[in-house]
């Protein structure tokens, strides 16, 4: 009896404690007609350029922050706060002509040296941010990060709109990699004033403001009426939080989002819809979906093991069957509309009888054992168990290891699993980033090349590609390299995958950008949206 | 009593420090290494090794054990790894969402519950009764995530009566499904309860002769038989209610809620130390207060209870 009223007093307390929380609630988000309701998977973990290297946190601040200069809806690099710039003849330094009349949303005007200020500060300790790779090439970077030096040398400020970068030698990508989220201008009174929460309290001189984030929940942005360049159409962008796909697609159905990625498994619902059809929109990913194989781990250091995996496996039918009309094989790690993709080359062809032939020259003619490791998702896993059976049939007995990502991340890391389901998404729209941080021995574990591949002739190729600014040369240079490391087999090699978008009938001007961070929300509109 | 008091609380600080101890092990017993939640896809040796000193994550554990519990003395439970939040602010912020949906929810249940629950037993074995006993049947069955779904596309999608998901500033709309959606299993669970304790009241002598006084049937089953079948349920509402606190992971991430469950699991997966110490450091604390509040209330209630 003593027990129930005890109950009953923890109830009757915690209804108290409730209702005083109901009675607090607060009003929903004020939305208009001309607000662009978007969303995210996961809150972006971050707002501070320096520190952000999530999709989200990287679109998200592609909006409230400017760089010096910025991604096109394609591969091409634009101007920015930055009007034009000159490339010095050896090809090493940059000059940057900034525009004038640029400024923060707290009314200072952008100077150059809030550029020096803001890579500095991604390179340097207090900011710990882990994208100080994006300026290692600069000039004195590394002498700057090691302490030597305090500041870095390749960066000097002319004047108040002059900006100039040294590198150590000539690197084609660059341009690119100032387009990236780490790479935007930050003002250094706001950084100090807010210190570890400036990450909360973003401050730039983008298209943007934030003006509200209930974590977990919404991000609502202001336009900035003060923005240098054209302005939005639309007065606000209400990014919603939604981890759930079938969420995502009640919202879009309910006429509460403008736009949705259309789910694998809802794809045949949505295409066949004649409601919908004139706004769906496909466009390749740049992205590759491989199963990495560790190359240093014997039987995997044969290269005759590596290509029996790939001819033992029918990639072609497992996208057909799995994935219908949404990827395109892999017959290299270059993505189809890089520099340096090479449509002419062929993907293993499905031959089962060559795998167990390659196997039996590798010294494996009973066939030999194997474990694929891969994140929890159900959609993974149907794909590896296609794949299992396929290997099954060559006489490779592959176990499913599945890991949340965390550890995925640190066994794949340290070189433990045979193989593993990865994908690898541009950071940079150049077909150097599939090439040298995933095969270049440097970048072994961390540095993105977990399939330990290690070939010294394609070591000297990458780091020849890097340095050639001639886009002929250097796309012959990137063709050569991708159709080595095809050849060795360092992956077994998937896909390419597509998104499928659709938006509402409302939304105008909606275009895909082939980078998560290219789309300022410039040019969408919204018109005739209850 | 004063000294029964401060002895309680006293008695609070190991319970506490054992919480924390454990979860302290496990972290770091579990594998998965925090720092590569920071760093993204590529990144370089260096900055791995820089970010573990600057967190201290080198220094040996009793180190940092100490260290941590310091930083709680003084009410400071660090920051997050991952997003460099304050570790307080975010539970803050999003306890208050898990209390209002674990309110709703047990408000749900309870009410359905007991109305189902009820019928079925007052009318044993007519149509009510077996309707009734195949909807808690199937709310006992049928997992969470798919009344989630069911809901949303009946309701929201279809029939536009109510939000899909999203909290909506903590408007009572956007709180309907995801509570039906977290109280049906508790709500089949008390049918089924009402249901059993109820046939086995009804045929009891003081319900008998309180027919005989001639009170009306309503008044025979509310205030006479329910009173006493409402003793075993208040115990699944108070142990459902506790369970909710410490956040319902599927019905946040369906209904897009932003609450400590979704938050604790996502801190997991990141191995995002300071949040998983302090949520559960929290979620401790709040139990232990409840129940620490609940005994001295009870002496105060019962007067025959005397604490020495």
């Amino acid at each position: 009896m003593k027990e129930n009223r005890v109950f009953g007093l923890r109830i009757a307390l915690i209804i108290c404690l409730g209702t005083a929380l109901m009675a607090g609630c607060g009003g929903g988000t004020g939305t208009g007609n001309k607000v662009y309701r978007t969303y995210l998977s996961a809150d972006p973990t971050t707002l501070d350029p320096a520190l952000s290297n999530d999709a989200g946190s990287g679109e998200v601040c592609a909006l409230i922050y400017d760089g010096l200069v910025r991604f096109g809806v394609g591969t091409e690099i634009l101007p920015d706060v930055a009007e034009s710039w000159q490339i010095s003849p050896d090809s090493r330094t940059y000059t940057f002509h900034l525009r004038s009349g640029v400024r923060f949303t707290n009314g200072r005007e952008v100077t150059a040296g809030d550029f020096k200020y803001s890579f500095e500060r991604v390179m340097g300790p207090r900011a710990k941010s882990s994208r100080g790779w994006v300026f290692q090439d600069i000039l004195g970077a590394g002498d700057f990060m090691d302490g030597r030096a305090r500041e870095i040398a390749g960066i000097q400020v002319l004047d108040d709109r002059t900006l100039e970068i040294t590198l150590q030698k000539s690197f084609a990508p660059f341009l690119g990699f100032l387009a990236m989220p780490a790479a935007l201008v930050v003002p250094r009174e706001e950084v100090e004033r807010w210190g570890d929460d400036f990450c909360q309290h973003p401050v730039g001189c983008g298209p943007w403001i934030l003006e509200e984030w209930v974590h977990d929940d919404h991000l609502m942005l202001k336009r900035n009426e003060d923005y240098f360049g054209a302005k939005p159409k639309l007065f606000g962008v209400l990014y919603r939080i939604i981890p759930e796909t079938m969420t995502v697609t009640a919202e879009f159905e309910a006429g509460n989002l403008d736009w949705m990625n259309i789910p694998t498994a809802e794809f045949d619902r949505w295409a066949d819809d004649p409601r919908w059809k004139p706004y769906i929109y496909s466009q390749l990913k740049l992205q590759d979906t491989y199963i990495g194989i560790n190359n240093q781990k014997p039987p995997f250091d044969d290269i005759r093991v590596r290509r029996a995996l790939n001819h033992a496996v029918d990639v072609a039918t497992i996208m057909e069957t799995i994935l219908p009309g949404r990827r395109i094989q892999a017959h290299g790690a270059i993505p189809p509309g890089l520099l340096g993709y090479d449509a002419g080359r062929q993907p293993y062809s499905y031959d089962p009888a060559r795998a167990r032939e390659l196997l039996t020259q590798a010294g494996y003619p009973q066939g030999l054992k194997m474990e694929i490791w891969k994140t929890q998702s159900p959609t993974v896993t149907r794909i590896l168990e296609a794949v299992q059976a396929y290997l099954a049939d060559a006489g490779i007995r592959a176990e499913i290891i599945a890991r949340d990502w965390g550890v995925l991340k640190q066994a794949i890391n340290t070189g433990q699993p045979d193989a593993y389901y990865l994908n690898w998404y541009a950071d940079y729209p150049d077909g150097e980033n599939f090439l040298f941080p995933l095969f270049h021995s440097a970048n072994w574990g961390g540095g993105g090349n977990r399939a330990r591949y290690k070939n010294q002739q394609v070591d000297v190729l990458i780091e020849q590609a890097r340095s050639t600014l001639d886009e002929g040369e250097r796309e012959t240079l990137y063709r050569q390299i991708d159709g080595m490391v095809f050849d060795q087999a360092a992956w077994l090699y998937l896909w390419h995958p597509k998104v499928f978008v659709v938006h509402q009938p409302w939304l105008k001007n909606y275009r895909q950008h082939l980078m998560f961070n290219a789309d300022k929300l410039l040019q969408v509109d919204i018109q005739g949206r209850g | 009593m004063t000294e029964y008091i401060i002895r309680r609380i006293l008695l609070v600080i190991p319970v506490l420090l054992g919480v924390t101890l454990v979860t302290f092990i496990l972290m770091y017993v579990v594998p998965g290494d925090p720092v590569l939640s920071m760093v993204g896809e590529r990144y370089d040796q260096q900055t791995l090794e820089s970010l573990r000193e600057e967190l201290h994550l080198n220094d040996p554990l009793p180190l940092q054990y100490l260290r941590y519990i310091w930083g709680v003395v003084r009410g400071d439970l660090g920051r997050s790894f991952v997003t460099r939040r304050p570790v307080m602010e975010s539970i803050l912020e999003k306890f208050p969402n898990t209390l209002r949906l674990a309110f709703s929810a047990m408000i749900v249940a309870t009410l359905i519950g007991l109305v189902v629950g009820i019928i079925s037993a007052v009318k044993p074995y007519s149509i009510w009764d077996r309707l009734s006993m195949t909807f808690a049947l199937a709310g006992i069955s049928v997992p969470v995530f798919w009344v989630g779904l069911i809901l949303i596309l009946i309701v929201a999608v279809k029939f536009q009566l109510l939000p899909p998901s999203g909290f909506g500033g903590g408007n009572i709309k956007y709180m309907i499904l995801p509570a039906i959606t977290l109280g049906t299993r508790s709500a089949a669970f008390i049918a089924r309860m009402t249901r059993a304790n109820m046939l086995e009241v009804i045929h009891a002598d003081y319900i008998r002769t309180a027919r005989s006084k001639g009170l009306r049937e309503f008044w025979v089953i509310n205030k006479h038989a329910l009173r006493n079948v409402l003793i075993p349920i208040i115990t699944v509402v108070g142990m459902d209610f506790g369970s909710y606190l410490s956040g319902s992971v599927l019905t946040e991430s369906i209904f897009a809620w932003p609450g400590l469950g979704r938050f604790t699991l996502l801190a997991i997966l990141k191995r995002d130390f300071p949040v998983i110490q302090g949520a559960v450091l929290f979620m401790a604390v709040i139990f232990v207060t409840v129940n620490l509040a609940v005994d001295l209330l009870y002496s105060v209630l019962d007067p025959r209870i005397r604490y020495e």
